[in-house]
């Protein structure tokens, strides 16, 4: 076509242009999309059987996209577009991330590159005589195109080095995958040459623009007298059955997340972080008179769990982003969530033999499940979108509903059925000491702007006394309106829905919601992040509004509105402050602690390596405060060497879980006592001068 | 009441239990359960003393055949047994058999208005009752306090009923004492105010001469990793509730005092006066330990020796 | 074989206080199977799953029927559950006696099973009791069982001389804490639980007289209630090591602890 109608001269005189396919015979134009229609097909077999392993239908997967779709898909839009093409979390790692953005990148450049010249050729130079592959644009384009392909050379390349050299112990040398980056190797590769070979046979003036293509030709140069136009088109055969042979075969490869993790994105895009799923509302059920029988939550082995969820956990690529930030892992607890995920997902695709549920056919250990802190920090990481904290606190589920938990975790539900609390202290004692302290009650400050829940920890914990105490006074001394449940606050459920007593935490939230709503209350501060979540998140999914705000928001604005004096000095030395995980990451509270923090020390407020969306466990978190698992050392100790590390002589944390965690760690700190573990409300108290209310 | 019957284990001091019958009853007589060829002394603080011989494991059935008949035979309105384990399983069968009302760990005995009043303790020993008997006769036990008889009192013995042959005994051993926290009565726990390994050796001698079971906080199982978890006590470790709990150097936090607050009495040796530990504590010892647990070892050897 | 299970209704004794002016509040408190009592549900689950029949027979108030669900909830085929005004003041010997009415009727049963003793309580009587009056073998403390076709092997612990002795069926056991760890009972293992499941007897029913149910009938009767004092002594020794530690060992014997 083009190289037998148009002379060298015409075409290195004519301003930038696209020139389809020189050299090559007509025929070449028909037999691309063949290829391409083979290749598809391919793909898509491909794609079925590897879904239908994870015992997925194609058609439950186009239901849930168009489930997606109809409930308005911007927000799957914008995380996939976040995820995929702004490859957020992937970048957040320098090695893999590089090379998975160059990979990524520079294909989907390429990719769109042949998509353009098949839309000019094909559509709309074909029908209407449009073309816009010239000028500028075309010569920028060019530019690009070279230098993804360079991209890709350079991300094969890395790719090729890290499964060779640097061999992480997630990955291996798959012969599939090997053919997989090989193609887009010989794809790039070839592309180049053929590039240069063009420039050579068919010189056009602006082939410095394709510098890429350019360099090889000068490289070439010295054989061109051998070059005929059978090497050169048997180069493109080689580069189009490259650039097949990796669309069509990817699926059947490690790189077949390529697809399933973009779908699996927007399947999850929807969930905030830590949110549990509601396996099913006791209130509509018992409402409805239902039969409870095929009721259950939780899952005893993979393959029943629903499609998305399966489909979830084959979307895993074992990158091991998960534990790396996993402090029980870090801690040597018998919890890997990559190797959790992967065993879940082996056990899926091919289910070991044996009879009972996945702890009785060895897929997992029950004290893998139990060693979970429900922290989210892998969650945050995972390119996947995979929930590991979630299906952890599903299987646990199992467990309980089976009975097969031990004694410590059945004397912490048995003590919430009695006590109220999951300490086993008498439930009348819970409001002794505010009692003793004046604090009104609900009843005797009826239409309070806030309800105060105190929370268990604060109610029993003596050390914890403290932080409610210095809330109290401060509330007193803004003059803020607040009122306390008393004898009637019980333990929210925290524990009790991530121990997996699912039903009992929905009965519970019901009996307390109905309380909240008998005294009208309607906003709510707490000092417990636990409480926070449950109260906010957990009840709001159950149908239960209430507005709740964490001490740390109510100070900070009331330091804010001036309600509050800001204390002068501190002589606490360097101050830094632990992020709670169900304060920061799964509530997103980071910026009023650490005003908090800042109007306290000042200058004196250093920042931890891990803070923020990136804060490490205190060992708390996944009721894992009320039993052992078996560990090399403590999540808490870890957590308060890296306090250490960065010279805090004070540790601040605004959540008495991590308190008492911290303090603890600090107690037995090797070398004798560690740094101080205080709430901000107790330094922020301590500043100003407060007495805290009931404080031991 | 005229006359009560104190039943009681050879080798095992009656005078709780005679004191208390005395207290309702004109006349008391004492029965002692033997073993055959074994001790037999009596109670002297009794108007009349028997003694019955029977084998080791004999069946509760058996016992309370004896005690039924003796019961019968002299008339008596209310036997008070000693609040033992083989006396717990014969004492419902007795009461059936004599058709009396039975009454189980008794801390006290009172004639009322309408006879009989016994007192004893009602749910997990927060409340004490006042139980009336409406019933001509009462089989009640009695906690004696467990003392060896030094009595070599004579007794008359009287002929056993035949065996029924109920039970059939298929072994019996002597478990070696284990370290086993749960059920102990006497609890011996330290914290990391020993300062050294070395230093436990004090406190397990005194575990030792109080016949104690050895528990500890927390610290001493996980960072100091001197002794195992089966001997932590508290939150994540072991609930106990032994008569006695002997906390030495262990401060009180909350994580400890909810494994161990059910026990009947606390002991606290601490050198801080402020320890929280001293809160639930019935006595409290202000002091170094390293010179409290010497001393008071040597008190209780003075004792026993 | 068939097996009953005796499963006590009571209200747990960490949440019951006494009110300012005295009186005991045992209504507010949470209530629940003895805990004694679970480790005999425990075994007699596990019994049917070897194909034994089990019934669960319990005395209490008309809120008994929840607990009868939990109870229901580690395995058994159906509870019977006798109740009636009466049940306020029945005693341990008017329980038994009930308890014996529902074993005759619904029986013959080859195994009874319960706790050793009931947390309120405290008396460690019924089942010695029932044994009594069905004229079958009694054996308390058991910290394992061997279930035969005639006979069942009981192994207890007393001090620390631990025997294993043998009775013939039908019998009546009782148990400890030693003997198994209960599995947990979810919330929704309890609501899961038919109602049906629980049948409701009342004195007539059972051919007993109500007469002999009256308070001024039964053998006992409690007349008083009062509090313990259970504040802590927190009495202090402060002084010479060796005459505190004096004192506190010659305390110690006092109260009876050494
Ligand atoms: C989630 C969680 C669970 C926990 N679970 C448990 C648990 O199950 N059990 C448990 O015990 N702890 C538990 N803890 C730990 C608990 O918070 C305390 O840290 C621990 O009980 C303290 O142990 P201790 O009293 O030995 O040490 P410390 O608190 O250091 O106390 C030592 C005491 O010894 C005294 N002392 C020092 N020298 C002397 C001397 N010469 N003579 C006399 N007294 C002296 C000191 O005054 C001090 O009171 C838990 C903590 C957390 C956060
Ligand atoms: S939630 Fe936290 S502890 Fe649990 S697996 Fe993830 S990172 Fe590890
Ligand atoms: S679960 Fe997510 S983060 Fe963990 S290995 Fe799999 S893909 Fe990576």
């Amino acid at each position: 076509m083009a190289a037998s109608a148009g002379p060298r001269a015409l075409l290195a005189a004519s301003s930038p242009h696209y020139v389809y396919m020189p050299g090559l015979p007509g025929a070449f134009h028909w037999l691309i999309y063949v290829a391409l229609i083979v290749c598809l097909v391919v793909a898509a077999w491909l794609f079925n059987r590897r879904v239908r392993a994870a015992g997925v239908s194609p058609a439950e997967l186009a239901h849930g996209l168009r489930e997606i779709a109809s409930k308005g898909p911007g927000e799957a839009l914008a995380v996939v577009g976040a995820e995929v093409f702004g490859q957020r979390r992937v970048r957040r790692r320098p090695y893999a991330g590089l090379m998975h953005l160059l990979i990524f990148g520079s294909y989907g450049m390429l990719t769109l590159g042949t998509v353009l010249i098949a839309v000019q050729h094909d559509f709309t130079g074909r029908f209407f005589g449009v073309t816009f592959l010239n000028g500028n644009f075309y010569l920028v384009e060019k530019a690009l195109l070279d230098t993804a392909a360079l991209g890709l050379l350079a991300g094969v390349a890395m790719a090729a080095w890290r499964r060779l050299a640097i061999r992480p112990v997630t990955l291996g040398a798959r012969p599939t995958v090997v053919v997989a980056y090989a193609a887009l190797a010989v794809m790039a590769a070839t592309g180049l040459l053929l590039e240069a070979m063009r420039e050579l046979a068919y010189p056009v003036s602006w082939s410095h623009w394709t510098y890429a293509g350019h360099l090889v030709a000068l490289a070439i140069t010295p054989l061109v007298g051998r070059l005929n136009l059978g090497a050169y088109q048997a180069t493109w055969v080689v580069h189009v059955i490259a650039a097949f042979t990796f669309m069509g075969g990817a699926l059947a490869t490690a790189l077949d997340h390529v697809v399933l993790v973009p779908l699996n994105i927007a399947l999850q895009s929807s969930r905030a972080p830590g949110e549990l799923r509601l396996p099913f509302n006791l209130a509509e059920l018992l409402e409805s008179g239902g039969d409870l029988e095929g009721v259950s939550s939780g899952f005893a082995n993979p393959s029943e769990l629903d499609w998305k969820r399966r489909f979830m956990l084959a979307s895993c690529v074992n990158c091991g982003r998960c534990e790396e930030v996993c402090p029980a892992n870090a801690a040597g607890r018998p919890l890997s969530p990559r190797k959790l995920v992967q065993a879940l997902k082996g056990d899926l695709l091919s289910p070991s033999d044996g009879a009972g549920d996945l702890f009785a056919r060895g897929v997992l250990d029950t004290d893998t499940v139990w060693s979970c802190l429900s922290c989210g920090a892998c969650a945050r990481e995972c390119p996947a979108f995979i929930d590991q904290p979630e299906t952890i606190v599903e299987m646990r589920r199992h467990l309980v509903e089976e009975g097969n938990v031990d004694e410590a975790k059945a004397l912490v539900l048995a003590q919430l059925e009695r006590n109220q609390n999951p300490l086993g202290l008498p439930s009348y004692q819970r409001f002794a000491r505010l009692a003793e302290a004046g604090v009104p009650t609900i009843e005797e400050n009826p239409g309070a702007e806030y309800l105060y829940w105190v929370g268990c920890m604060s109610s029993y914990d003596q050390r914890a006394w403290g932080v409610a105490g210095a809330v109290i006074s401060l509330l007193r001394l803004a003059g803020v309106d607040f009122a306390v449940l008393g004898e009637s606050e019980r333990c929210l459920g925290e524990c009790q829905r991530k121990l997996g007593d699912e039903a009992g935490f929905q009965m519970r939230s019901m009996e307390i919601a109905e309380t909240l709503r008998s005294h009208g209350v309607t906003k709510i501060v707490t000092h417990c992040p636990h409480c926070l979540v449950t109260l906010g998140r957990d009840y709001r999914s159950l149908g239960m509004e209430f507005e709740v705000v964490h001490h740390s928001e109510l100070v900070q604005s009331l330091l804010a509105q001036g309600r509050l004096p800001t204390p002068k000095s501190w002589e606490g030395g360097k101050l830094t402050y632990h992020d709670p995980c169900n304060l920061g990451r799964l509530s997103g509270v980071f910026d009023a602690p650490r005003g908090l923090a800042a109007s306290v020390a000042g200058e004196s407020f250093v920042e931890l390596e891990r803070s923020r969306e990136k804060s490490f466990c205190c060992g708390a978190g996944g009721s894992n405060y009320f039993y052992k698992v078996p560990a090399q050392e403590s999540v808490s100790g870890l957590r308060l060497g890296q306090a250490q590390a960065a010279g805090a002589s004070t540790v601040a944390t605004a959540c008495p879980f991590c308190l008492s965690m911290l303090e603890d760690a600090a107690r037995t700190a090797p070398g004798g006592q560690g740094p101080r573990v205080a709430d901000l409300a107790e330094l922020l108290a301590e500043a100003l001068g407060l007495e805290a209310t009931a404080a031991p | 009441m005229d006359l009560a019957v104190v039943v009681s284990e050879a080798g095992a001091d009656a005078g709780a239990g005679v004191t208390l019958a005395r207290k309702v009853a004109s006349r008391v007589e004492h029965l002692v359960i033997a073993l055959p060829g074994g001790e037999r002394g009596a109670s002297p603080a009794a108007d009349a003393r028997y003694v019955v011989e029977l084998g080791e494991a004999a069946a509760p059935e058996d016992l309370a055949a004896v005690v039924s008949a003796f019961a019968e035979s002299h008339g008596a309105q209310l036997v008070l047994l000693a609040a033992q384990p083989i006396f717990r399983e014969a004492l419902p069968l007795l009461a059936v058999s004599l058709g009396a009302a039975a009454v189980t760990d008794a801390t006290d005995l009172a004639s009322g208005a309408n006879g009989l009043v016994a007192t004893r303790m009602l749910y997990g020993g927060s409340a004490l009752a006042e139980v009336a008997i409406q019933r001509p006769r009462a089989v009640v036990s009695h906690d004696f306090g467990g003392v060896p008889a030094d009595s070599t009192a004579e007794a008359e013995p009287v002929e056993p009923t035949a065996p029924s042959g109920v039970r059939k005994e298929l072994s019996r051993r002597r478990l070696p004492s284990e370290a086993s926290l749960k059920g102990a009565r006497r609890i011996v726990s330290f914290g990391r105010g020993v300062r050294s390994k070395e230093d436990m050796a004090m406190i397990t001698s005194l575990a030792k001469a109080l016949d104690a079971e050895l528990g500890c906080s927390r610290p001493i199982v996980e960072d100091m990793r001197w002794l195992g978890s089966d001997h932590q006590v508290g939150l994540t470790g072991t609930t106990v509730a032994p008569d006695l709990y002997l906390a030495v150097g262990i401060s009180g936090q909350i994580q400890h005092l909810v494994g161990m607050r059910d026990s009947k009495v606390i002991v606290a040796v601490n050198n801080n006066p402020a320890a929280p530990i001293f809160e639930v504590a019935d006595i409290g010892v202000v002091g170094d330990l390293y010179q409290v647990v010497p001393s008071l070892l040597e008190a209780l050897g003075a004792a026993a020796g | 074989m068939r097996i009953l299970v005796l499963a006590k209704h009571v209200p747990d004794t960490t949440e019951i206080r006494f009110s300012p002016t005295g009186e005991l509040m045992v209504r507010q408190a949470p209530t629940k199977v003895n805990d004694y009592d679970r480790h005999a549900l425990e075994e007699a689950s596990r019994l049917r799953e070897s194909g034994a029949e089990v019934v669960i027979a319990s005395v209490g108030p008309p809120e008994a029927a929840k607990t009868m669900k939990e109870a229901l909830a580690y395995g058994a085929d159906r509870a019977v559950l006798a109740g009636g005004a009466w049940v306020a003041d029945a005693d341990p010997e008017a329980m038994a006696e009930v308890l014996a009415a529902i074993a005759r009727r619904q029986g013959p049963f080859d195994l009874v099973l319960a706790g050793d003793v009931s947390e309120d309580g405290y008396n460690a009587l019924v089942p010695g009791l029932l044994a009594a009056k069905l004229g079958t073998p009694y054996v308390r403390g058991a910290t394992a069982l061997g279930v035969g076709a005639a006979s069942v092997k009981v192994t207890r612990l007393i001090g620390d001389v631990e025997e294993e002795v043998e009775v013939a069926l039908p019998a009546v056991i009782s148990v400890t804490r030693l003997l198994n760890s209960p599995r947990v009972i979810s919330t929704m293992a309890v609501m899961k639980v038919p109602m049906s499941k629980v049948e409701t007897v009342d004195l007539g029913e059972l051919g007993l007289d109500p007469a002999a149910f009256a308070p001024g009938a039964l053998s006992t009767r409690l007349s008083a209630v009062r509090p313990v004092q259970s504040k802590r002594g927190n009495e202090m020794l402060r002084g010479e090591p060796a005459e505190i530690a004096a004192e506190l060992a010659a305390k110690l014997r006092g109260m009876g602890v050494l």
